[in-house]
């Protein structure tokens, strides 16, 4: 490698390392900050309303004592760190190296204040100096701690578990939901930093998977994965009368493909994996590979395993501002097709969240702070947002193939007109 | 930020990496089809089961003992640690159907107790079964089993038992397990 090869990959690296330092204060208005603690812990009381850990207080000693040393495989295992001395210090259940496990009432004040704890951090916020959200965090590892020594729990649940720590590190604004500058749209620093922190933490998640599937399984694995095969395979338990629910919806989706590309999505998937750190560089690909795991958790509940959690928890990159903002819509009253979706909006428009000007020289939108401007589909996909009646087809709206179809329609509907 | 991203490339670097909550990743799957899974005709089903002093046998679902998720994994780890009190985690087992009884009878999971239809599912979510006819004072005994049946007609057509726990009567009769 020359010199000046050598100059260049160095710039490039430089080049990146700055431009990731700076997406990571990239601005994000204040609201996120409510956003993101209200979804993170309104997850948790759902969860731990759904999850009785009073059970534990059941299972005697040696039953409580099996690590994820204990658990895995030679091929998969915690040999060092699934240690059950490691996992007590980190979910403070080295208290149980003096004391004995809880009783039933006394795990149920615990479980309990878990839940009101959770309901406080979304209410009130996360209190002087972090105190809710710190407790908050001990005692949802805490009670983890117990699924970690019985066997573990599904490696999905380190997402939320890892959102919950970085919001009890998070050092910027915090306000309770009666105050008014909960729901500023004004851009702030921290609010992006938080934002930024959660897409560090989804893309750990899913790139140490990535890196997993080239150390643990061979190139020629990734190709011979027999999904196909293995819906079916699951199908027939389900008709045999096993005890784990199997969503058949998949699997007849997937009879309408050929097998050999359903196979392939397994490819596809570990080469995701590996690929998703390039949503903190480009965030217009959060949305898409959303939309992509959402399709694969939905294949996984064929094989009888539902990633709930994550399915619900990469809403956590909602722009939930949109909701919010006011927009000025600009048409052209001359152009028939301009005019009828303008009369469309004015309609739809219960909010009064949308001015509509008429303008010479084609559709368009503009924020309040005039800075952004938007054209053709993601004009109509930001109006959506305002209106509640089309609220139920966002989520269509954003599905890669739809919105490129937008686009086009679009562009045939103007060049139309413009002919007439 | 240096903590949390820190902490990732620890993970990434160290073998086995798990300091909850913070994981190597999930580890690489395959999965080569043999003949067994091309068999349209039957399928050899694995699971725990409980059975009357009539005989009358149900599947013990997994979701009577949720939150823990992975229940084969743990009671394989558990065999293989305390080969000699086996017993122990089948007395867990049947305390927590006892407990959860009143529930199960009416058709809820122990996860739907509070939010009903609601509720956040199982991590492999469960059929629903029916409990009405097995009472925790008559269950005589809990067996690990694998059984071969019908995929057409769900028939048994053979049973293995692997593992056979008498209930103790102080158990049935107790008060499931609570203030013991």
């Amino acid at each position: 490698m020359g010199l000046a090869d050598k100059m260049n990959k160095k710039s490039w690296l430089l080049e990146t390392a700055n431009k990731g330092l700076s997406l990571l204060h990239d601005e994000k208005p204040i609201i996120y900050i409510f956003y993101a603690r209200a979804l993170l812990y309104s997850f948790f009381i759902w969860k731990l309303l759904s999850r009785d850990y009073r059970l534990f207080t059941f299972a005697p000693d040696n039953v409580l004592n099996i690590y994820s040393v204990d658990t895995f495989t030679a091929f998969q295992n915690y040999t060092f760190m699934g240690r059950g001395w490691l996992v007590d210090l980190v979910t403070f259940h080295w208290v149980h190296w003096i004391l004995p496990f809880p009783n039933y009432q006394i795990m149920e004040i615990i479980y309990f204040s878990t839940i009101l704890l959770c309901a406080v951090n979304v209410i009130i916020g996360r209190g002087k100096n972090n105190v809710f959200s710190i407790a908050a965090f001990c005692l949802l590892s805490y009670l983890w701690g117990f699924n970690w020594r019985t066997g573990a729990d599904v490696d999905a649940v380190f997402i939320p578990l890892q959102a919950a720590l970085v919001i009890t590190l998070f050092k910027g604004a915090d306000n309770p939901v009666w105050r008014k500058e909960c729901f500023s749209l004004k851009p702030d620093r921290e609010a992006g930093f938080l934002y930024s922190m959660m897409l560090i933490v989804f893309i750990s998640y899913y790139q140490l998977s990535g890196f997993n599937k080239i150390i643990d399984v061979s190139l020629y694995e990734w190709f011979a994965y027999d999904l196909f095969t293995q819906m079916v395979d699951h199908k027939y338990y389900a008709l045999a009368g096993w005890h784990i629910a199997i969503n058949p919806l998949p699997l007849k989706i997937a009879s309408y493909f050929p097998a050999w590309l359903i196979d392939f999505s397994v490819v596809l998937v570990y080469f995701s994996h590996l690929t998703t750190f390039m949503m903190y560089f480009n965030r217009h690909l959060i949305a898409k590979f959303m939309y992509f795991y959402w399709a694969f958790h939905f294949v996984s509940t064929g094989l009888g395993i539902w990633f709930s959690g994550l399915l619900v928890f990469w809403l956590i990159f909602l722009p939930v501002w949109r909701f919010f903002e006011t927009i000025d819509v600009f048409y052209d009253p001359s152009i028939p097709g301009d005019k009828a979706l303008a009369s469309a909006i004015r309609s739809l428009d219960f909010l009064n969240k949308i001015v509509l000007q008429e303008r010479s020289g084609g559709f368009f939108i503009r924020y309040g702070d005039g800075n952004q401007v938007f054209q053709k589909h993601i004009a109509i996909c930001r109006i959506a947002w305002l209106l509640p009646s089309m609220w139920f087809f966002l989520p269509l709206l954003y599905l890669p193939l739809v919105a490129r179809g937008l686009s086009k329609l679009f562009d045939l509907l103007t060049a139309l007109f413009d002919k007439r | 930020v240096s903590f949390v991203v820190g902490m990732a490339v620890f993970m990434f670097w160290f073998p086995g990496g798990y300091l909850p909550p913070f994981y190597n990743g999930i580890a690489g799957w395959s999965f080569n089809a043999n003949e067994r899974h091309y068999d349209t005709d039957k399928r050899f089903v694995p699971g725990l089961q409980i059975i009357t002093e009539d005989g009358q046998r149900q599947w013990f679902s997994y979701g009577i003992i949720s939150p823990i998720n992975f229940v084969m994994r743990h009671h394989l780890a558990f065999k293989r640690k305390y080969p000699e009190n086996i017993d122990d985690i089948y007395g867990f087992y049947f305390v927590a159907y006892c407990h959860n009884f009143d529930l199960l009878e009416t058709g809820y999971y122990p996860n739907q107790r509070y939010l009903g239809r609601f509720s956040y599912p199982g991590h492999t979510p469960y059929i629903n079964l029916e409990y009405q006819n097995f009472n925790p004072k008559n269950i005589a005994s809990l067996e690990l089993v694998t059984e071969l049946r019908s995929v057409k007609t769900k028939i048994v057509e053979k049973r293995y038992v692997q593992y056979r726990y008498d209930v103790p009567d102080t158990l049935k009769n107790g008060s499931c397990g609570q203030n013991e």
